[in-house]
């Protein structure tokens, strides 16, 4: 599913775009590195472990001999990623060509990890300490209850009316894309608002989680601490309590923010405080690449294009409506049923039919999880057909150019527009053209120079 | 109540008067039953339901439906109740649509009159939806059962000795219903009338059933072993009016109609029997067993997939009763098909039955036998023929112990009302595929023959084996530029149907399926066309058999027995006649290239056609050799009305499970001169002869006995031209350039299609 | 000299294209809006007419579209 990897990458870009130093820094830690690991593709992952060991610099043909010809396109992504991210620094050599050596820290750090496992900076609490901590199955419905409560600030923030308590800083991570920010008005769900609402969970906690990043760092954060104690986070044992004295103050702060989004459960004894991680944190590092979600589905679509939802909550009614109509809730159960107008409005919201088809995929109720395909393929068919329908006519403010002197001139105004990326249309034998609007004034600079 | 915060009273569930009765009707989609939640700020979407604080018992996973106040049920069919769950819901409700994995029905005080009808009592019914529900029935529903079934059965209509007289325990009923104006102008009033004008007498002993809690006999008129009933007379010319005026919708009395044939000593008896290889299938016995309960015959309707075996269903009703029985169908086909079907499950004789057609004029011999006829000689108000004469007194004079009517959905409702008023008969069976009437005259069948006794699932058939599983497709033809440019001119508004049949696109692409499952299957195929001028033109270009309204009796039967045997004719065109029974049970590919006007019945029917199953159940099954062996296409002119009108009529199939797939892509683009009009100037001569045709000429075939058609054309119906003679022979100067080439030298031969990929190969696994 | 006119590029399929064609034909002479037809799927038309044509292709499309009653 692709929306998920771009936004992992996106959270690796931004690991990748750190300095230098900074990204060596980083590969100090055990975990940072293990997690780095995971993020990387398949063949990447692959080179670095046969790489573990071995000291000395390896030329790239002989890792390209690695691989048969129909894998060579995926090969030089590998490679450039693990450039991008520094694991893999190159050499040039007059006798022997490019070579690839593994980064020594990360190596060092990788065999260390493979020798030794590794060791988080941090101890969970005694019992005595912590008393009772919550079950795991406590703790799930915590974090699912946050994170549900969390989406629908944002959907309700987009709703006028419904004016709710959001932290400030939440706001502004809503406002750098998912949500408009407009003076006077009130706000609106963007483009990638209505995308996002239809994310998977792990998806959709990267996103926020690199926009959190991102924010902080406008605000003097070091964004290389906050993506070391993400991913170092990720390590933690889900339902152990961590105490709050191990965090320095940013990471605390962090937490807290965190804490909003269900990550962790903050609790408070008598003497400390603590923290306790939860599946959704734990999560996280496995998600870096690993697509699939591990919510149990709740959806089924009929032929009849009627949606039976198993779910009560509010949440997921609110995520139907974006595309279908909602007609009736039960105590289990959400009917409704996905028509023209209602994917009409999706689409209009920028919402494409393939997120729409792939949420009802991802969110099959186990029934018909089981059958292929899961969703009916005349429904499938039929969101892509109406799609399609709005899309036919384009419409393009342009110029049309006609009576040319001279076949000459046509051309080189043929060419010329061509260049400048704004030729729409040519009838080479009548000798005419359209132009975008945008590339008009400079095709007229072109024909007066002509002159 | 759970949830009422605005306290606002549903507005159907409380017939405190008989006016407020009338007005709330259960159907209208309009009223809003649920209350909304306070907080809930979608309320410029209307109609949302919130039912959510109804209580979920702790062991809702368990069973099968939810059910809530305004009336709608919702069914999962992968419970382990399911079965049981269906036989009760489609007993009590009526379904709105029966897909894959959730069924919903709903409520309504007619669908509840139906339940009473087949002995369901009021408290079995609340007991067992109660059990099956995941959720505490909520109290509006329960007042609505209540309230509904209050008056059911507490009235009867008996027919003894040619006479009709209403009966019932309780005298006040009686009374309440002649204060009604048309009941009270119907009454024969008699010499013996005791003190209220009711003439008194005993109720005949009961017969119980034991084997089901759930078929128990109508509640009230159970009680004692002989119990007094009061009666009236009432003119029998005046029956159907007084049934209608106690249906729910009016005075709320409806009348139980109960046939005790075993009892009955008057009528002779008729010896028949089914046959020993005659065995009902599951959804056959049911359907009987609803009929028979309690040991009598009650007057219904029976509702099965065309193909799933209806004859059986009625020749075994009339072996049941086993007095005489009159046997209506819709045309003189159909006449001989039923008392073949009689002939083939029964041991009737040759002489007990016989066929009253224009064409045959038989007798049977003996005191009870069967005729079969159709609708229209029953009703036909003009002058006879002596020999008629003679045999509709007969049918007059007669007291049938079963009217069995076939495809009563197909019948205009006048001709129904005409055929019952004109014959007597203890118990009614009505047989058919759908409920689905354009002219919504569904209701009047309900007073007029009785409530639906049974509805069988087509998908729990289609997985049992015993209606063939049905690929259906919509195949998208896109206009060519020409005919579409035609289209959109105002001036050619009464052409648009033509313009968008004869599209040659669509030409292709039927004539490219015809080719394919010929050829690379080996199938039969029915083409259908209610446009004639569209059926004449395919048919003669590809060089087909067709059959239309004016096409003789002999030659049909010539064409449909060529069809059947020859290894040559595997292709027929058809026009409308084709969907009124004319059995043709071998034929699996169906091409839909006129879909007229939207008439949901008339989709369902022609898939019907090609429900027969064939070939071994096991391959029929999900996986097997030939999971999809039928195949059902309806061709849509891109861009036109058509895609209206083939969605419209869709929507009964769909609400069964079906499901039509899109194929944008036949025929396929590299097919070039293989198919006709392929080249320009060929389609601009058909373009030329469809605008010059005259407008009469290029309009739909019309039946006079189809009422949907009617029904739906009476907006569209056109004033036929008297012109329009010029030019018809396609000799038209049309003002395209078709540049430079000369005229089409006759078509290229075609070429053998290389090998084609199996049009519905899976796409995944 | 080369003549350069200002408009709106209009490219779509074949049967889009007629409808615009028909609409034009349909106009009073001085709301005509095609200024060139450039083939069967691409056209020239008036730069404001944008919302207009959208809004007939809309309607267009309703017409020969079928939604079941709720």
């Amino acid at each position: 599913m692709p929306q998920v990897r771009i936004i992992a990458r996106n959270f690796m870009d931004m690991v990748a775009a750190l300095p230098a130093m900074k990204l060596d820094h980083l590969y100090q830690n055990a975990f940072i590195c293990e997690a780095i690991l995971r993020s990387l593709p398949p063949l990447a992952k692959k080179y670095v472990i046969q790489m573990c060991y071995i000291e000395e610099t390896i030329p790239s043909k002989s890792l390209e001999e690695w691989v048969l010809p129909d894998g060579l396109s995926k090969h030089r992504v590998a490679i450039d990623r693990l450039l991008q991210l520094r694991i893999f620094s190159e050499s040039f050599d007059r006798s022997t060509g490019t070579s690839y050596r593994l980064n020594p820290t990360f190596q060092e750090n990788l065999q260390k990890l493979i020798t030794y496992g590794a060791v988080l900076p941090r101890e969970p609490m005694p019992s005595s300490v912590t008393a009772r901590l919550p079950s795991l199955q406590e703790l799930e419905n915590y974090a699912m209850q946050k994170w549900e409560c969390f989406l629908l600030q944002l959907i309700n923030s987009a709703q006028a009316e419904k004016m709710t308590n959001i932290s400030p800083s939440m706001m502004r991570i809503f406002q750098r894309g998912l949500l408009t920010q407009r003076d006077k008005e009130a706000p609106r769900l963007t483009e990638s608002g209505f995308q996002f609402l239809l994310m998977d969970t792990n998806a959709q906690l990267w996103y926020i989680i690199r926009e959190y990043i991102s924010n902080s760092e406008e605000i003097g954060v070091d964004p290389a601490d906050l993506i070391s104690f993400m991913l170092e986070l990720s390590f933690h044992e889900t339902g152990q309590a961590y105490n709050m004295n191990t965090l320095d103050e940013i990471q605390r702060s962090t937490i807290k923010d965190l804490a909003d989004l269900g990550l962790v459960k903050l609790q408070q004894g008598r003497k400390e405080s603590w923290f306790i991680p939860t599946k959704l944190a734990t999560n996280l590092s496995v998600s870096l690449t690993d697509s699939s979600s591990r919510k149990e589905g709740y959806v089924m679509v009929e032929t009849n294009f009627r949606l039976y939802a198993y779910s009560t909550s509010k949440l997921h009614s609110e995520i139907l409506r974006l595309f279908s109509r909602v007609e009736y809730q039960l105590p289990n159960l959400l009917v409704g049923a996905i028509t023209k107008e209602s994917l009409y409005n999706a689409f209009e919201n920028g919402i494409t039919s393939e997120q729409i088809i792939s949420f009802l995929q991802q969110n099959a109720h186990p029934r018909i999880a089981e059958r292929t395909p899961s969703v009916p393929e005349n429904v499938m068919d039929q969101i892509r057909l109406w799609e399609t329908d709005l899309n036919r006519i384009e419409m393009t403010p342009a110029h049309f150019y006609d009576e040319f002197p001279s076949r000459d001139v046509f051309e080189a105004a043929c060419d010329f527009a061509r260049e400048s990326g704004g030729l729409l249309w040519e009838d080479s034998k009548k000798m005419r053209l359209v132009v975008n609007t945008e590339v008009h004034l400079q095709m007229r600079e072109h024909l007066r120079r002509q002159k | 109540m759970g949830h009422g915060e605005k306290g606002r009273p549903s507005k159907s569930m409380k017939p405190s008067s008989k006016d407020d009765y009338r007005n709330a009707i259960p159907e209208d989609e309009e009223a809003t039953y649920g209350e909304e939640i306070e907080d809930d700020y979608h309320d410029g979407e209307g109609k949302k339901k919130d039912f959510s604080k109804l209580e979920l018992k702790p062991d809702h996973a368990n069973r099968p439906l939810w059910a809530c106040a305004d009336g709608r049920i919702f069914l999962e069919t992968f419970s382990p109740l399911y079965k049981q769950a269906y036989d009760f819901l489609i007993a009590i409700a009526e379904p709105v649509c029966r897909p894959e994995s959730m069924h919903e029905y709903n409520l309504t005080p007619h669908s509840l009159y139906a339940a009473v009808s087949v002995g369901l009592e009021t408290e079995t019914i609340i007991t067992v939806l109660s059990k099956l529900s995941k959720t505490k029935l909520p109290k509006e529903m329960i007042d609505f059962i209540h309230a509904s079934t209050a008056n059911y059965g507490k009235v009867k209509l008996v027919l003894k000795k040619n006479r009709y007289f209403i009966e019932s325990p309780f005298p006040e009923v009686l009374k309440k219903l002649l204060r009604d104006e048309v009941i009270s102008r119907a009454r024969i009033t008699s010499e013996a009338a005791g003190a209220e004008g009711f003439t008194v007498g005993k109720a005949m002993g009961e017969v119980v059933s034991g084997h089901n809690e759930l078929l128990n006999e109508a509640q009230l008129a159970a009680a004692a072993e002989e119990k007094e009933t009061h009666s009236f007379e009432i003119d029998p010319v005046q029956v159907e009016n007084v049934k209608q005026r106690c249906l729910p919708n009016a005075l709320n009395y409806p009348m139980m109609e109960e046939y005790d044939f075993r009892n009955d000593t008057v009528n002779p008896d008729l010896e028949v029997e089914l046959k020993p290889h005659a065995q009902p299938r599951p959804y056959q016995e049911k359907s009987l067993s609803k009929m028979f309960g309690n040991g009598r015959a009650r007057s219904g309707i029976i509702v099965l997939p065309c193909g799933a075996g209806k004859s059986l269903v009625g020749v075994s009703a009339a072996c049941r009763i086993r007095k005489s029985c009159l046997c209506l169908a819709t045309n003189a086909v159909s006449v001989d098909q039923w008392a073949f079907q009689f002939k083939l499950w029964s041991t009737i004789r040759d002489e007990q039955i016989c066929r009253f057609t224009s064409d045959s004029k038989e007798r049977f011999r003996g005191n009870a036998g069967v005729v079969v006829t159709t609708y229209n000689m029953v009703a036909f108000g003009g002058k006879r023929s002596e020999e008629s004469e003679k045999i509709i007194e007969e049918i007059r004079n007669r007291e049938w112990g079963l009217l069995l009517m076939d495809e009563v959905h197909v019948v205009p409702a006048h001709m129904f009302r005409k055929v019952i008023s004109l014959t007597k008969s203890h118990c009614k069976l009505g047989l058919t595929a759908t409920l689905v009437r354009e002219d919504e005259r569904i209701t009047d069948l309900n007073f007029l023959i009785g409530p639906k006794l049974y509805e069988a699932n087509w998908l729990d058939l289609v997985k049992g084996g015993f209606i063939a599983n049905v690929q259906c497709a919509e195949v998208w033809c896109p206009m060519t530029k020409e005919f579409f440019a035609e289209y959109l001119k105002k001036e050619n508004s009464k052409k648009k149907q033509a313009l968008y049949v004869m599209n040659p696109n669509k030409f292709r692409a039927c004539e490219f399926l015809i080719r394919f499952h010929e050829q690379q299957r080996g199938d039969k195929i029915i083409v259908f066309a209610d446009n004639l001028f569209a059926l004449t033109e395919y048919a003669m270009k590809l060089r087909k058999p067709m059959i239309y309204g004016a096409t003789s009796h002999i030659e049909r039967t010539k064409i449909l027995e060529a069809f059947k045997t020859s290894r040559d004719v595997n292709t027929i065109f058809l026009s409308k006649v084709g969907d009124n029974s004319i059995d043709i049970p071998e034929a699996n590919v169906i091409i839909q290239i006129s879909s007229h006007a939207g008439s949901r019945r008339q989709e369902a029917q022609r898939l019907g056609r090609i429900l027969r199953a064939k070939g071994k159940p096991q391959d029929r099954m999900a996986g097997g050799k030939e999971e999809y062996n039928a195949f059902f296409y309806s061709l849509v002119s891109t861009d036109t009305q058509e895609m209206y009108y083939s969605t419209k009529r869709q929507q009964f199939l769909i609400d069964q499970g079906y499901s039509f797939k899109v194929i944008t892509s036949l025929p396929p683009p590299d097919s070039g001169g293989d198919l006709s009009f392929h080249h320009l100037d060929e389609q601009l001569a058909l373009l030329g002869k469809v605008l010059s045709a005259g407008d009469d000429m290029v309009g739909l075939e019309q039946l006079e006995e189809d009422a949907d058609d009617i029904a739906l054309h009476k907006a569209r119906r056109s004033l036929g031209s008297m012109s329009a003679m010029s030019g018809a022979n396609g000799m038209v100067y049309m003002e395209y350039s078709t540049g430079k080439k000369p005229m089409g030298q006759g078509k290229p031969k075609p070429k053998d299609p290389s090998k084609r990929h199996y049009l519905f190969k899976k796409r995944y696994g | 000299m080369v003549n350069a006119t200002k408009g709106l590029f209009i490219s779509c399929d074949i049967p889009m294209a007629q409808f615009i064609v028909n609409l034009n034909a349909t106009m009073p002479a001085s709301q005509k809006f095609i200024i060139r037809v450039l083939d069967s799927t691409h056209l020239f038309v008036q730069p404001n007419v944008a919302d207009m044509i959208k809004n007939a292709i809309a309607d267009f499309r309703e017409q020969n579209s079928y939604e079941k009653p709720t």
